[in-house]
This record gives structure tokens, C-alpha cells and sequence, in this order.
């Protein structure tokens, strides 16, 4: 929430063209958005790790954790690319999105090497690698479902009756078409 | 490029494994495939549910809310069944849980754990980008025509 509500401030207090902030509320967003990264660091290497009861690690904490830090970094890193890619002139929003990957790639290495009091590097590579699966299969099942969808709607689609036709307009419907279209042509006397 | 860019993290990780340790120090290949299976299925399942709501919108926009609605019955069903059916082939889908049931039920909290963090991951990797774009200069695209 933290880290969502930083980067709300930041990002309107730039130049947006409508619901402008001020600019001391970049300050304010840069810091609680640096708050909630290290807060979630903290959560990994420090005392603030979610337990279900003492040293008992929250098993969902492992689920989140990798798959938030490894999505972030890639994304971020794709995001990079498109700017520079899709963008015009955007090096510097692409340099800056580089460095968020690297940041987040950084915390990754500094996960799989460094061990936290509750969270040992080993638990932590097997848990990235386990996200690195879940997040394959759920782009796949997402994928075949949205194909199934597909499919069932070209199929539905292909069967439906061509529209009907209508007859073409009468010589008195085209005769009330003119008299309308020339009473309401010109503005110039009005 | 874009994929590639995307995939940059994890192959990094997998040749800093390769290159330091000269071995893979991931994780057993049948554990990461039940997983990798179990969120296949689940969502497959899960969107299937979701976009069968979508179809009863379409089906009634076309005045025909029957065939639609039976064809994604239908897809929903088959996952369901290769869910039950697949998990319940023995131990090769059961992760630490005792029955089919318990599987179901952690594979679907598992699910909406993995969303909340893939909303979040995407929440900041859009946020991010925007305010990295509305953090610069106001640009003159156009140049002035010369009166």
C-alpha cells in the first residue's frame, strides 16, 4: 500500500496535465515508496518476517515474496526495452526502468546468497524456482482458457445467419430525402 | 526483444548458477513440474469461470445466450475434470497435502496469492514507468510554423 501510494504522489506530481499534486508531494512519495521496499526487505532479512506462530515462516510469504521481486524485475525490464523501442526520445525513462530492474535483480542475488534469521538462501532459491513454475502455468492455463473462449466464440460466430438485406429506398422516400437534406443546408441566414 | 528483455532475470540467474557452481542449484524437476501442473490447471479453471461470465453479456448482445453459454460449460467442466482427474492419479500431483480435496483448496489460495503479487509486480512496473514519463520536461513535439 505503501509502496502504491509513493508512487501515486510521484507520478502526479510530475506534469500531468489534470489532478495535479504539489511538488513537496514527490518528496513524500519518494520516501514512502523507499519505505515499503525496505519495510519488504525488512520482512525477508530483518525481524519483520510474517509468522504463523514463533519461528514458523508464513508458507504464503514464500509464494509472494520471490513472485513479487523476479515479476517486478522482469517487467521492468521489458518495460525498458518497449520505451526505447516503442518510445520516442524516452532513453532516460528507459535508463531509469534498467536501474528498477537491476534494483529488484539485486535483492533476488542478494536472496539466493545472503540468508535472513527465519529465511536461509537455499529456501529461497527453491521458492523462486517454484515461482518461476507458477508463473509459467498460470500463463499457460490463462492462455489455453482465453484460446477456448476464442475458439467458442469463431465457432458461434461462423454459424450465425447472414443479416438480411432490405429492399433498396423508394423514388418518394429519395424525393423526401432531398427536400429534407436541402431545407437544412446553409447557415449563412440563419 | 521485448520477450527476450522479459526473460533477462531469470536466464541470468540460471548462468550465474551455471557459470559459479557449474550445476543447476535450482530444485527437483518433478516438484517445479507438480506445481507448474497444479497452476495450469488451476488457472485454467479459475479464468474459464471468470470469462463465463463475459460470454452471458455476448450471448445476450446476440440474442442467443444458450450456445455460448453450453460451449464454455463445457471447457469449464473438462477442467475441472482434468483437475480431479489428474490430481487424483496419486502422489504426482499432491504437493504436501493428504487428499485431492486439501490440493484443490491450497491450489486455489495458492492462486490468489500468486494474483495479489502479480497485481502488485504490475502495479509498480506500470507506476513506475508513468512517473518515470511525467517526471521529465514538458516537450514541444511540433515546431511553430513560421508566420
Amino acid at each position: 500500500m505503501l509502496i502504491v501510494l509513493g508512487i501515486y504522489l510521484i507520478s502526479f506530481s510530475g506534469n500531468v496535465p489534470v489532478g495535479k499534486l504539489p511538488r513537496s508531494d514527490r518528496n513524500i512519495g519518494v520516501v514512502m515508496t523507499g519505505f515499503g521496499f525496505i519495510w519488504l526487505a525488512g520482512m525477508h532479512w530483518w525481524v519483520l518476517t510474517p509468522q504463523l506462530s514463533p519461528n514458523e515462516v508464513n508458507p504464503y510469504w514464500y509464494v509472494f515474496w520471490p513472485t513479487f521481486i523476479l515479476l517486478t524485475s522482469c517487467l521492468a525490464s521489458c518495460s525498458a526495452v518497449t520505451l526505447l523501442m516503442i518510445g520516442e526520445r524516452r532513453k532516460t525513462e528507459s535508463n531509469t526502468m534498467f536501474i528498477v530492474s537491476g534494483l529488484c535483480f539485486t535483492l533476488l542475488l542478494l536472496g539466493l546468497n545472503v540468508d535472513g534469521p527465519l529465511v536461509t538462501g537455499v529456501e529461497f532459491r527453491q521458492h523462486l524456482w517454484l515461482a518461476v513454475a507458477d508463473l509459467s502455468g498460470i500463463a499457460v492455463g490463462s492462455s489455453l482458457s482465453i484460446l477456448v473462449f476464442a475458439l467458442v466464440i469463431y465457432l458461434y460466430e461462423r454459424n450465425l445467419p447472414a443479416p438480411k438485406t432490405i429492399n433498396p429506398p423508394t423514388e418518394s422516400e429519395l424525393k423526401q430525402v432531398s427536400s429534407l437534406i436541402a431545407t437544412h443546408l446553409g447557415g449563412e441566414e440563419e | 526483444m521485448m520477450l527476450l528483455a522479459f526473460l533477462l532475470p531469470p536466464l541470468l540467474i540460471l548462468a550465474l548458477d551455471l557459470t559459479f557452481y557449474e550445476d543447476f542449484k535450482g530444485i527437483d524437476s518433478s516438484v517445479s513440474f507438480t506445481r507448474f501442473a497444479n497452476a495450469t490447471l488451476t488457472a485454467y479453471t479459475l479464468c474459464s469461470l471468470l470469462l463465463l461470465g463475459n460470454l452471458f453479456f455476448y450471448g445476450e448482445s446476440r440474442n442467443r445466450p444458450w450456445a455460448p453459454l453450453v460451449g464454455m460449460i463445457v471447457a469449464t467442466s473438462l477442467g475441472v475434470l482434468a483437475t480431479i482427474f489428474l490430481i487424483g492419479q496419486g502422489p504426482m500431483l499432491l504437493e504436501d497435502n493428504g487428499s485431492v480435496r486439501a490440493q484443490a483448496i491450497y491450489n486455489i489460495v495458492h492462486m490468489f496469492v500468486s494474483s495479489g503479487a502479480i497485481l502488485m509486480a504490475v502495479s509498480v512496473a506500470l507506476g513506475v514507468t508513468f512517473s518515470a514519463i511525467t517526471s521529465q520536461k514538458p516537450r514541444n513535439d511540433f515546431e511553430l510554423e513560421e508566420e
